[in-house]
C-alpha cells in the first residue's frame, strides 16, 4: 500500500492505519528532533507532537504535491525551533535549517539502500555493526544502547562517529 | 548518495515495518486514539465556550474579529477543542466569615457553579472536624461534583441493560501502570480499572493524558456496568469510561467532609430569616395516621426554622433566626406523636423544647406569617446534626 492509499484509508475513517506511517518514519523524524535540540527526551515528544499534528491536518495534505515525510519534518522542524526559543536557547535560525537539512529525509533505491546494509555488515568491529543498526534501524538510544551494551554513552558517541566515518569513505 | 549526508543514507536504509509494537508507535496512536475518543464525547456532550471570552469578543470591530478568527484558528489548529471546556471549573472563595447559633459559617463568592447563586452562606455542622477557612474548598468540591455528573450525565445516556455511572466522591490514585490503574476511596477497599485507548482523561474540563495522571491524584470516574438482562442484579462486566482528574484534595469530595457543612440561606418566603438545607427527620406528615390535612392547604409556600421554645400539645412556638416568634397550631399532636411512636426508630430521638424545627406551610400572600393555623401546616421536619450510618442521629 502506497502512501496516498494510506492516507485515504485514514480519512476513510480507519485511523489505525496511520501506524503505518508513524512505523515509516519515527525512527528518523526522531534523530531529526535530536539533531536540533539535542536532547533525545525533548526529541522523542517533539516527534510525537508532530504526528499527532499532521493526523489532525491529514485532510489538508496534498500527496500529489508533496511526501508525507517532507510534510511531517517539516512540522517536527518548526516545533523544535518552536522549542528551542521558548527554552530561552540561543538561536540562530539559518544554523538550525541548516542541522535540520542534514537529517531531513532522502529516497534510494532499492539496490542502493541494499548497499548501504552490505557496507554496515562490514564494520570493523563488529560493535560498530550494532550500534548503527541500533541507532538508526532500531529507534534505540544512545542511553539504551549503552545499557544494552554495559558501556558509558560516551563509549558509544565515540564509536557511533568512528563507524560513520568508515561508512563515509565507503558510501559517500 | 554523493550529495547526502551519512545520517540521511542511514534513515534511508532502516527496514520499514514491522515496528508497531515499539514504545513510539504505541504512545503516538494511543494519543490519537484518544484524541479521536475525546473529540467523539465533545461532539455528543457540547462543549461549553467559556463566556468571558466570547462577550468580550461581541465589543470588538467586525475586522478584528476576522483577524482574531483567523489567528486563532492557526494557533489552534489540530487542537481545536483547546478552546472548549466540557464544563466550566468552578470556583468558591470566601467573602466573610459569620456566625450564627454559635456556629461558624463563610460567606462565599462563587463562579460556575450552577446550583448556587453568585453567593452563599454556609456553616459547618456541630462536630464538624472542618476549619471555617476550608468551607470554600468543600463547597467547590461540591459545585465541581455537581457540574461533573451533569456533564457524565448528559454524555453517556444510560441504556439498559447497561447503565453508567460516575463516582460519587473523590478517588486517590494509589498506582498507574500501562494497563491499569488502582483507586482508593477514605475508607472503602483499592479498586483496580483496566485502562484501553478510549478510556479518556480530563482535567479542569479539558482533555488531558495518561501522563497527566500520578499517585496521589484525586480522580472521578465514569464507568458503564452491563448487566446480564434489563432487570438488573449484579453487573456482569464493567468498564471505565473517563477519568476526571479534580481540582482539589480527594478529602473534600468525600460523602464524610461534605456532610460536615450546611447552606444557610433565606427561608422561602420568609425573606429576613434564614434555615439551613441540610439533613432532618420527617416529623408531620409520617404515614397514613398523620396524614396532610383535607382539603390540602392552599396559597403560597413559607418556611420557617426556629428553636423549639414552647410546646403545649397541638400548639408550639419557635423563635427564628431574627429572634421573632412563630406560633405553629397543627391538626394534632405531631410533635408528641412523634416522640411516642417513632423516636424508638432513631435511637430514642425526642423532640424537646430547645430542639431546631423546619416548618413549611401555605397561606395567603396577605396573611400573618407569624400566626400558622393548623390547616395551613404542609411539613414538620426536626433538623439534624451530621449523619453518619455507624452512629445514632443528632438534633442540631
Amino acid at each position: 500500500m502506497n502512501e496516498a492509499e494510506i492516507i485515504q484509508e485514514v480519512l476513510d475513517g480507519n485511523p489505525d492505519k496511520y501506524t503505518a506511517l508513524v512505523e515509516r518514519y519515527f525512527k528518523g523524524l526522531i534523530i531529526h528532533c535530536e539533531r536540533i535540540v539535542g536532547d533525545r527526551d525533548d526529541a522523542e515528544d517533539i516527534a510525537q507532537e508532530a504526528f499527532i499534528k499532521a493526523y489532525e491536518q491529514l485532510n489538508s495534505f496534498d500527496a500529489k504535491r508533496a511526501r508525507f515525510s517532507t510534510w511531517v519534518y517539516k512540522i517536527a522542524t518548526n516545533k523544535a525551533i518552536d522549542h528551542l526559543r521558548k527554552n530561552k536557547r540561543k538561536l540562530n535560525v539559518e544554523d538550525v535549517e541548516l542541522l535540520a537539512e542534514s537529517t531531513m529525509p532522502l529516497f534510494l533505491e532499492e539496490e542502493e539502500r541494499e548497499a548501504v546494509r552490505q557496507a554496515v555488515l562490514e564494520l570493523v568491529p563488529p560493535e560498530y555493526r550494532h550500534i548503527i543498526a541500533a541507532y538508526y534501524w532500531q529507534g534505540k538510544s544512545y542511553q539504551q544502547i549503552a545499557k544494552e551494551m554495559d558501556k558509558p554513552v560516551n563509549t558509544i558517541g565515540t564509536w557511533m562517529r568512528r563507524a560513520k566515518l568508515q561508512l563515509k569513505e565507503k558510501l559517500v | 548518495m554523493k550529495n547526502a549526508t551519512i545520517e540521511q543514507i542511514l534513515i534511508a536504509s532502516a527496514p520499514v515495518g514491522g515496528d508497531h509494537d515499539h514504545p513510539f508507535v504505541q504512545k503516538v496512536m494511543g494519543s490519537i486514539r484518544q484524541e479521536r475518543a475525546f473529540n467523539q464525547v465533545l461532539r455528543e456532550s457540547g462543549a461549553t465556550e467559556k463566556p468571558s471570552f466570547i462577550t468580550k469578543l461581541r465589543h470588538l470591530p467586525k475586522l478584528a474579529l476576522i483577524a482574531l478568527a483567523i489567528l486563532t484558528t492557526l494557533v489552534l489548529t489540530g487542537t481545536a477543542y483547546a478552546a472548549y471546556r466540557l464544563w466550566l471549573s468552578p470556583q468558591a472563595r470566601t467573602g466573610s466569615y459569620q456566625e450564627n447559633d454559635n456556629r461558624k459559617a463563610a460567606v462565599i463568592d462563587l463562579e460556575n457553579c450552577k446550583n448556587y447563586g453568585d453567593q452563599v452562606t454556609f456553616e459547618l455542622k456541630r462536630g464538624s472536624t472542618l476549619k471555617p477557612e476550608e468551607i470554600d474548598k468543600v463547597v467547590q468540591a461540591r459545585c465541581e461534583l455537581d457540574a461533573i455528573a451533569s456533564w457524565a450525565g448528559s454524555t453517556w445516556k444510560t441504556e439498559l441493560p447497561a447503565s453508567v455511572q460516575y463516582s460519587p466522591s473523590a478517588l486517590t490514585v494509589q498506582d498507574i501502570s500501562p494497563d491499569t490503574i488502582s483507586l482508593i476511596e477514605e475508607g472503602r477497599d483499592q479498586r483496580t480499572f483496566a485502562l484501553n485507548h478510549e478510556t479518556i482523561f480530563i482535567q479542569s474540563g479539558q482533555p488531558a493524558t495518561k501522563r497527566d495522571i500520578k499517585k496521589g491524584d484525586a480522580l472521578l470516574t465514569v464507568v458503564r456496568y452491563h448487566y446480564a438482562d434489563e432487570n438488573g442484579g449484579a453487573p456482569t462486566s464493567s468498564e471505565l469510561l473517563a477519568l476526571v482528574k479534580v481540582e482539589l484534595s480527594a478529602h473534600y469530595y468525600s460523602w464524610r467532609v461534605q456532610n460536615q457543612i450546611a447552606e444557610r440561606a433565606a427561608c422561602i418566603g420568609n425573606t429576613q430569616e434564614t434555615c439551613t438545607h441540610g439533613s432532618g427527620v420527617d416529623v408531620f406528615p409520617r404515614d397514613e395516621a398523620m396524614t396532610l390535612p383535607y382539603p390540602r392547604p392552599t396559597g403560597e409556600t413559607y418556611e420557617i426554622q426556629g428553636e423549639i421554645v414552647a410546646l403545649e400539645g397541638k400548639l408550639f412556638k419557635l423563635k427564628g433566626s431574627s429572634g421573632k416568634l412563630y406560633t405553629v397550631q397543627t391538626t394534632e399532636d405531631v410533635i408528641g406523636t412523634f416522640n411516642e411512636n417513632y423516636a424508638e426508630a432513631y435511637g430514642g430521638l425526642t423532640i424537646e423544647i430547645g430542639d431546631m424545627l423546619v416548618v413549611r406551610y401555605a397561606q395567603d400572600p396577605e396573611a400573618d406569617h407569624q400566626a400558622v393555623r393548623s390547616g395551613e401546616v404542609l411539613a414538620v421536619q426536626l433538623v439534624t446534626e451530621i449523619t453518619d450510618k455507624n452512629n445514632n442521629l443528632k438534633k442540631y
